[in-house]
């Protein structure tokens, strides 16, 4: 952490490594489009670079990037909501439609009407593959919060299921 | 500990659900793209060895000699003289307010010319008309003047001490829209009538009125055959339809204000349950919404909303429900789960056989119920009748408000967009769980005035955040009390005085905030744009006051008439809402550039005017045609023609229940304009968009229920992203199908949506294609057809909006 503060490319590299991943999902987490998340996770190293110098608290690396990368996302959805033209033409929006199955929308469907804070949780844990720890350093939070919040947000996630008739498991 | 099938099924399939895979870090290719940045990291790590940071370098001491004892007190003793210093220098950098107060920087630079702002000016020439007695000059004042002038002017007239001020003063008292102790109007009124030795005479005339508020019964009353009291005769049963005696029954009013009165005094049912009462309706306007309140040992207090208007004064169908009392409990907690004390925890009921009046809002104790939350952050609402649906909000300082209803869409006028399930908790339950979130944003806000200066004098602040479907809401500051004035309270304002506030408790997000003035209510600086975002939870703004044009509207009938009362909106980004005088006259102050006025309630096809404000600020004129008053009768019919029980709304309007028969009355409509508007029955089985002309006078319109099916979805952008635009009003036009196709439009209605989803009831018997257009981004998109059946719900999924379909139509 420090090498890389000390403009080390390589200790910046393991950096970006380790935490690339987890910026794309919690960018997604946001924006629910997958180019955009990366988009906004590249961006968030940008950022990363301009600023690492000033990082105070090395240990708080983890919730100062995800912090960035809330607002990059963010950022995204203000540029998003300007009057809309032609971007990135007809390829792009035929590869956000969802070819997968019926199920597979309604879950995904059920998950984007989280709350955004709850959404995070969920998208890190399932789609990350990360664990309550790994979560609650990255976001800067207890493990007992992120425990919490994934606890409500299947709670709520089932009940939104159940709505829609989706079939009970097993 | 082993976990349930179901819950293991639960992350199965949302583990199955992922969108593609996780990407990869190809650092490579991102340090290619990104090669200035790299530089950056470079340049600026090799900074950091050379010179550590003066804070980090204090921080590092700091720890490190706060082992010892002695450096403990080797700290204490640095910050006590860093805290000394501080002081030293915030004192010698402000200096105590004087007026006119002026900031460090202008004393810094220059000293002040001898030129005094309008405001000033006006103070001084009130100052002199008092001095010489000038009770015509200062009255003049009071109509032209700004505020501050005008809390003045309306001082010195209270010490002259004239009667013939009193009609001026009263007009203005009662536009206060402030606390009522506050009213600077009343408290001159009430010194000259002191003076005048009226005091006794006036308050035998007054019993009712509350304390400090002037009550229309002090203006020349009109002759009784103008005003008749309202009659009220009905019955009040229990769940099961049996009658309750000796429950009692009382009438009473809400403003717009959501202040309250008690028209009449209790009076007992009779062993049949029927309750016959008069309630007088001379302090009533239009405006205002009537109640009945019902009280009965063993129920829950219950309350009804005649089908009223202001002007039917015989109604013989009340019938009031009363339930069974329950209660509801839960616990409030922050996002570490500990429960959070002191909350104020306010909920609002409604009958669930009746799920559409929740968007209506009403106002009324009868409906209302709070609690604060214990040591524990539990709370219990008591006295909830057993059968209601609750939306609950939450407040709490350093803690984000809460509302069960937020973030869902707002009722516009033609079709209902509520879902009880989703928005509302249903009375009964003890397992509530609501989590407040930390308060994240902060706004601090100055208002400065034209000429330089911090503003000091009494001001409203009035704020909204579009990007979070907040607002607006306003606080008001007069004399180093901020209070808020709307009751949906979205964040929590507090005044630093001279023009300074802070809010805090905001949401992410972008925020527009202006400066009016508490009097008159136009905006006396321009709309500012201020952005909390996620790396900055601390923001600023400085709102600048700026010259404005004066603006009268006359509002005029065809033949002539003036048109007092009527609501009218001007402005541009925030609309100030203002009534027209008995003259017909409104008085808006607009900036310079383009303003919108429109006309509310009579006219409801009224297009509005554009003014444009020169650079000049010349006052303008506008002339404002409205249709006639018209009072539309209908009945609301079933497919055989029998009455309904329901309610319906027009365009811009309220709701109005139907009584047994299925009679509704819905006043001030223009005969000549187009009526829109949107019926259902109380089940909500049946419903009708219906557009037309009225009736004529006298006419009845009918109201012809059809069997709905329920069509919901989400509007999608062409990035298959949730339109979340706030508001963005979208319009859902239904077209028949036959074997040709498409063959005409037959309905078309409006909602706000926040969050891109919709609900719409639509009558069932034919193949139907449901379009949505989205004015704002000029996107539209359609649906399959469908051919719907009664009763059921059709979800049309993800509607995207795109402009290929938009060019398209």
């Amino acid at each position: 952490m420090e090498a890389a503060q000390r403009g080390d490319v390589e200790s910046f590299a393991a950096l970006y490594r380790r935490y690339y991943a987890t910026m794309v999902w919690l960018a997604y987490s946001i924006l629910l489009n997958r180019d955009q998340a990366q988009d906004a996770a590249q961006q968030t190293f940008v950022k990363v670079c301009e600023n690492l110098a000033d990082l105070k608290r090395t240990d708080r690396f983890g919730p100062w990037l995800a912090a960035i990368c809330r607002n990059e996302a963010q950022q995204l959805i203000r540029a998003r909501r300007q009057p809309v033209g032609p971007r990135r033409g007809e390829d792009f929006y035929a590869e956000q439609i969802d070819h997968g199955s019926n199920d597979h929308r309604l879950v995904r469907r059920a998950i984007d009407d989280l709350e955004p804070m709850y959404r995070e949780i969920v998208v890190l844990h399932y789609y990350n593959d990360m664990e309550y720890r790994q979560i609650a350093a990255a976001l800067g939070i207890t493990e007992h919060t992120v425990r919490g919040r994934l606890f409500r947000a299947r709670r709520q996630i089932e009940k939104t299921l159940r709505k829609k008739g989706f079939p009970e498991g097993l | 500990m082993a976990r349930s099938k179901r819950a293991d099924w639960l992350d199965q399939i949302i583990r199955e659900a992922k969108p593609g895979q996780t990407p990869r870090a190809d650092f490579d290719a991102w340090r290619d793209a990104h090669a200035v940045a790299i530089r950056q990291l470079r340049q600026r790590g090799a900074t950091i060895p050379q010179s550590e940071p003066f804070l980090a370098l204090i921080s590092r001491l700091a720890r490190n000699s706060a082992r010892s004892r002695t450096g403990k007190l080797a700290v204490a003793a640095a910050v006590v003289a860093g805290a000394f210093i501080l002081l030293t220098w915030r004192a010698g950098r402000q200096s105590p307010p004087a007026v006119p107060p002026t900031t460090a920087t202008d004393q810094a630079t220059s000293p002040r010319p001898e030129v005094l702002d309008p405001e000033q000016e006006e103070l001084r020439l009130a100052d002199d008309l008092f001095t010489r007695g000038d009770v015509q000059g200062l009255l003049s004042l009071l109509h032209s003047a700004r505020s501050r002038t005008v809390f003045a002017v309306a001082a010195y007239l209270g010490r002259i001490g004239d009667a013939s001020s009193v009609p001026t003063l009263q007009a203005l008292a009662a536009q206060w829209q402030g606390s009522p102790q506050d009213n600077p109007f009343q408290k001159a009124i009430d010194q000259i009538r002191h003076e005048n030795g009226q005091d006794e005479a006036e308050s035998t005339q007054n019993t009712q009125a509350p304390a400090g508020v002037l009550q229309t019964t002090q203006e020349p009353e009109p002759s009784p055959s103008e005003i008749s009291p309202l009659t009220c005769r009905g019955v009040v049963v229990d769940r099961s339809g049996s009658p309750i005696r000796d429950a009692e029954v009382w009438a009473q009013s809400c403003t717009e204000n959501l202040k309250l009165t008690d028209l009449t005094t209790p009076v007992p049912t009779d062993p049949q349950g029927t309750f016959s009462l008069t309630a007088p309706t001379d302090n009533v306007d239009a405006t205002d919404r009537v109640y009945l309140l019902c009280r009965h040992g063993g129920h829950a207090l219950g309350w009804l909303r005649p089908p009223t208007d202001g002007q039917t004064t015989d109604l013989n169908d009340c019938r009031i429900v009363l339930y069974r009392p329950t209660f509801v409990a839960g616990i409030v907690t922050d996002t570490r789960g500990r429960g959070v004390s002191g909350a104020l925890v306010e909920a609002r009921m409604t009958p669930a056989h009746e799920p559409a009046s929740v968007q209506e809002y009403p106002c009324t104790a009868g409906n209302e119920r709070a609690a604060q939350t214990d040591a524990t952050g539990r709370f219990i609402l008591k006295d909830v009748p057993e059968n209601s649906l609750l939306s609950l909000s939450v407040s709490r300082r350093g803690y984000r408000h809460y509302d069960s209803r937020e973030g869902y869409g707002q009722f516009m006028g033609t079709s209902p967009y509520l879902d009880p399930e989703s928005h509302t908790i249903r009375a009964g339950r003890r397992d509530i769980e609501i989590e407040l979130l930390p308060a994240e944003g902060q706004i601090n806000v100055q208002v400065v005035r034209e000429q330089g200066g911090l503003h000091d004098g009494p001001v409203v602040l009035r704020c909204e955040s579009p990007s979070n479907g907040l607002g607006p809401w306003f606080c008001r500051y007069d004399r180093g009390d901020c209070t808020l004035m709307e009751p949906a309270q979205r964040g929590i304002c507090t005044s630093q005085g001279h023009g300074r506030f802070r809010i805090d408790g905001l949401p992410v997000g972008q925020y527009l905030i202006a400066a009016a003035d508490p009097l008159s209510g136009d905006l006396i600086t321009p709309l500012t744009e201020v952005v909390i975002r996620p790396s900055q939870l601390h923001a600023g703004a400085t709102l600048r006051a700026a010259r404005t044009a004066r603006v009268t509207v006359r509002a005029r009938t065809p033949t002539g008439e003036p048109v007092g009362g009527l609501l009218l909106t001007a402005g541009s980004g925030f609309m100030v809402r203002k009534r027209t005088d008995a003259d017909g006259l409104c008085l808006f102050r607009l900036f310079e550039g383009d303003s919108a006025i429109q006309s509310h309630g009579w006219d409801c096809d009224s297009a509005g005017h554009v003014v444009r404000v020169t650079p000049d600020l010349a006052d303008r004129q506008i002339d404002m045609p409205v249709g006639m008053p018209f009072l539309l009768r209908g009945r609301l019919v079933d497919e055989s023609g029998s009455p309904v029980r329901g309610s319906v709304s027009l365009l811009l309007g309220g709701w109005v229940s139907t009584d047994a028969d299925g009679r509704f009355v819905i006043p001030h409509r223009a005969p000549d304009a187009r009526l829109q508007g949107y019926a259902r029955d109380a089940e909500g089985k049946r419903a009708l968009v219906f557009a037309g002309t009225p009736p004529s006078a006298g006419g009845e319109l009918e109201v012809r229920l059809e069997r709905v099916a329920v069509f919901t979805g989400r509007a999608m952008d062409q990035h298959a992203n949730p339109i979340v635009e706030a508001p963005a009003a979208f319009s859902l036009d239904v077209q028949e199908v036959d074997s040709t196709g498409y063959r005409y439009s037959q309905l078309r209605c409006e909602v706000f949506i926040f969050d891109g989803r919709f609900r719409l009831d639509v009558p069932v018997g034919r193949p139907l294609r449901m379009g949505i257009y989205c004015p704002t981004l000029q996107l539209r998109g359609r649906a399959e057809p469908i051919d719907p059946a009664p009763g059921q719900t059709y979800d049309l999924g993800d509607m995207v909006l795109d402009p290929a379909s938009s060019q398209n139509p």
